[in-house]
């Protein structure tokens, strides 16, 4: 799930954009450039805790990825590149990192086997409660690293395809020996190889770190920017997008991201680079309990065929997201062409044949532009006939809907966040138990796409990819799911900075300020 | 001098008579009293109301993809599955030893983050208090003067135009005009508030200016009406001069009403933090609450409200006794 925070008072940005030449039309004063080699960079929220382990929200994998380093990355196309391990290979239940040389600790240690070794097997201790480690090892599994001099083995009690990928999260960042032996001080103090260290923090409101001269790692793309790393690189909490806006035009912050059109005043500003990231894919889910008028395939299929998907994607994200075909982006591994064809087709006409009368709930979170789309889901479908209404809440009341078992609805707009470039994570949403047991939002019944989505999860790479095609291909013809768009953010560079963007924010061992402006 | 176990006996039953006797007894009793009802009121009120909007806070730590067993773990490590009634027990338990307990999203103690984050919120509240008066006071008591007076009939006429305009504008339309004019386009303060003093200005103006038009025009009405008065004519004619008139007896009966409605617009001020943090970014409590309401953070939400009910109660006891000190009538009259 994208974190971006919603603020109650979100009144406030109209009014803003309104106000601060929002939809002027006229060029905005180009920001000041970077003068001390201080760079700003905007959060979402506060950080949980500067310990990996303990990452579950956006803005903790903002905060992380600069502090600490992981075996494996993403670069900004979603491809796997290497990270302190240079090169890896994998089975189904285990994968083996060959770690790179010269890395060291922000304390001046330099990195063993051991050292990675040990900071996995934290990870993997059920005693650490780490929320997000099933990502790496897949749910209710167990998994342990050992080491030699230069590399690292992780093996799985039950197969889990996605470990490699995995070991891209956040919560995988290595952990040095000073943070091992008291792990209470990563709460507030890093101890890891990343490009940059914990210097001080506001909690909930401004973290400062320090670059660290000697980092020279990291995935390549990193240190293709020209110009030199900043500084300090001081991460803001701004909850309200106009308000980043605003500090980006007077120089207060260098480095904002927007998942509204907050950022429109600079599209004719000069200095500004913009890069625009997929953070979250959306799509449409139904609920098909028993008793619910979806349970129906030929309802599902009409609703579907109600939607114009380009319209949608012009609400929910201003038109800057890419309509999708399947559970994903084309970039993530085993993605399958060939599903654009089961997508319905927008079709008011056969949409209103069996739609007429019939009841339906509409929810929805807010955190994509107020919750405009679900409105527009609603409009669409009484468009159709149908006696429809609809139920927009803030996430955080709309993930308890869904996930309390309340079964008070009928369709809603899923947005998930995937970290992992991956269709395992988002396909829990659609195999095996509802919840509260499981994860099964809208009890969807397709044994033929859980036995796949099983078979994805703990076959080769070949088997996988085979699997998952099965899978979403089963989902699609069987209209479990209506696939929508991306939800992106845009990322902007001002002040003489640059930087690359991966997943929807700008990866700090990335950064640079251009050495005029610095 | 000798003083005798008899006479300090004496002594001491002559004070508590005295104490016994003075309207400040009863009237301080009355007003303490109120207090800790207040309070009392809050600290179920903002406990209940937390957990009665939907939303799982264990489901916002752990994520979307965390099974029913991961969820139903952070539930118990944040006390969550406890009966209702013992978590309300523990609550109070920690209060009654001033722990306000630790946010659920950073772990940071719920004391820690107030003695962080109150005082920017006080010093914002207080400056635009200090923008308030400093702008009704004299400006309430010159435009009442002249329209008493007759004097400057356009000038009075538009301020009551500009006070209901300007007296009618939210928070945040106030916030961005300043932000428009002061920051974006001429570039002389920040946007940025709370890091020094340049950086208050914009933030108190943005919650000062409606009050300050709607206390401009009660001080210009309550100068007119002390004008007006039998007592201003026989000074008048003892050709007291306009000065000595005013500060003598225009300001003094002008200061009652102003105090009183001084202290609901500091507490009014307090709540237009929110706004003004949001729009400036600035670290205080106000942008806080947001966050934590939106994170179901029940530690935070529950220790902001109960703060800034405690100090919004702590500012109308300090009103009532200055009250008390300048009208003394006030201690006797029953509480309307």
């Amino acid at each position: 799930m994208g974190h971006r925070a919603v603020v109650a008072s979100v009144s406030v940005s109209a009014a803003l954009a309104a106000g601060c030449g929002g939809t002027s039309g006229s060029a905005a004063k180009a920001p000041p450039n970077v003068t001390n080699g201080v760079v700003s960079m905007t959060l979402d929220g506060p950080v949980s805790s500067y310990d990996p382990t303990q990452a579950s929200t956006f803005q903790d994998s903002v905060a992380l990825a600069a502090l600490y380093d992981t075996l494996v990355a993403f670069d900004p196309s979603g491809k796997l590149v290497p990270g302190l391990s240079d090169t890896w290979k994998s089975t189904p239940k285990t994968a083996t990192f060959h770690l790179r040389g010269g890395v060291t600790c922000s304390d001046g240690t330099a990195l063993t086997g051991a050292m990675v070794a040990a900071s996995l097997n934290r990870l993997f201790d059920p005693a650490t409660k780490a929320p997000l480690v099933r990502q790496a090892i897949g749910p209710g599994n167990s998994a342990k690293a050992t080491s030699t001099a230069d590399s690292v083995t992780i093996t799985m009690a039950k197969a889990w395809s996605d470990l490699v990928p995995g070991m891209t999260g956040p919560f995988a960042g290595i952990v040095c020996p000073s943070g091992m032996k008291d792990p209470s001080s990563l709460r507030t103090k890093s101890a890891g190889t990343g490009a940059f260290v914990s210097e001080s923090q506001v909690t909930g409101s401004s973290y400062t770190l320090t670059r660290r001269p000697q980092y020279a790692w990291g995935p390549a793309y990193a240190a293709q920017t020209a110009g030199e790393p900043p500084k300090k690189l001081v991460l803001k909490v701004v909850d309200d997008e106009n308000t980043r806006a605003n500090l980006t035009s007077t120089g207060e912050l260098q480095i904002p991201s927007f998942t509204s059109n907050a950022w429109d005043r600079f599209k004719s500003t000069g200095g500004i680079t913009v890069r625009t990231s997929p953070q979250s894919d959306t799509m449409l889910v139904f609920n098909e309990t028993v008793g619910h008028p979806t349970a129906d395939r030929g309802v599902r299929l009409a609703i579907a065929q109600a939607l114009d998907r380009s319209v949608l994607n012009k609400v929910q994200s201003f038109g800057s997201g890419e309509l999708i075909s399947s559970l994903g982006r084309p970039s993530y591994e085993c993605f399958d062409s060939g599903s654009n064809a089961l997508v319905p087709k927008y079709d008011a006409a056969a949409a209103a044949k069996a739609l007429k009368g019939v009841k339906l709930q509409v929810i929805g979170t807010n955190i994509l532009a107020g919750g405009a789309a679900n409105d527009q889901v609603m409009s669409a479908l009484q468009a159709a006939g149908a006696t429809a209404t609809v139920r927009t809440m803030d996430n955080q009341a709309w993930v308890s809907d869904l996930f309390g078992g309340k079964n008070d609805w009928d369709v809603t707009i899923f947005v998930y966040g995937n970290r992992l470039s991956s269709f395992l994570p988002v396909g829990q949403f659609f195999v095996h138990d509802a919840p509260p047991k499981g994860l099964n939002i809208g009890a969807t019944n397709n044994p033929e796409a859980a036995r796949a989505y099983d078979q994805a999860a703990t076959g080769s790479a070949e088997e996988k990819c085979a699997a998952l095609t099965t899978f979403q291909q089963s989902l699609l013809r069987n209209v479990d799911v209506l696939p929508l768009a991306t939800a992106p953010v845009h990322v902007l560079f001002a002040g003489g900075t640059s930087g690359s963007v991966v997943n929807g924010f700008a990866v700090p061992a990335s950064i640079r300020v251009a050495k005029a402006a610095g | 001098m000798v003083t005798t176990a008899a006479g300090a006996s004496a002594a001491s039953r002559g004070l508590a008579r005295r104490v016994a006797g003075s309207p400040w007894t009863g009237y301080l009793a009355r007003r303490l009293g109120g207090v800790a009802a207040v309070l009392a009121f809050l600290v179920v009120v903002t406990f209940m109301i937390v957990r009665w909007v939907p939303g799982d806070p264990a489901r916002q730590i752990v994520g979307l993809t965390a099974g029913e067993e991961e969820v139903r773990q952070v539930r118990e490590r944040l006390g969550l599955t406890e009966p209702l009634w013992r978590q309300f027990g523990s609550y109070l338990g920690g209060l009654a030893h001033g722990d306000l307990g630790a946010s659920f999203t950073t772990g940071q103690p719920v004391s820690s983050m107030l003695a962080q984050r109150l005082p920017l919120t006080i010093a914002l509240a207080t400056s635009a208090l200090v923008v308030v008066l400093a702008v009704a006071i004299p400006l309430g008591t010159a435009v009442g003067v002249a329209q008493q007076r007759g004097r400057a009939r356009a000038a009075t006429s538009s301020f009551g135009v500009g006070a209901s305009v300007l007296g009618a504008m939210p928070e945040y339309v106030a916030g961005t005009l300043l932000v428009f004019v002061f920051a974006l386009t001429l570039r002389w303060l920040p946007v940025q508030g709370g890091a020094g003093f340049t950086s208050m200005i914009l933030p108190a103006l943005s919650i000062a200016i409606a009050p300050a038009a709607v206390l401009t025009r009660l001080v210009r009405n309550e100068t007119a009406t002390v004008l007006s008065q039998d007592y201003i004519t026989m000074a008048m004619s003892k050709r007291l001069s306009n000065t000595r008139l005013l500060l003598r007896h225009v300001v003094p009966n002008v200061v009652t009403s102003t105090l009183t409605l001084g202290g609901l617009i500091l507490v009014a001020l307090l709540g237009g933090t929110v706004v003004a943090e949001n729009v400036f970014n600035m670290p205080g409590i106000g942008s806080e609450i947001v966050r934590a309401i939106v994170k179901r953070d029940y530690p935070e939400v529950q220790g902001i409200i109960l703060v800034l009910g405690l100090v919004a109660v702590l500012i109308n006891l300090i009103v009532d006794v200055a009250l008390g000190l300048l009208d003394p009538r006030v201690l006797t009259r029953r509480r309307s």
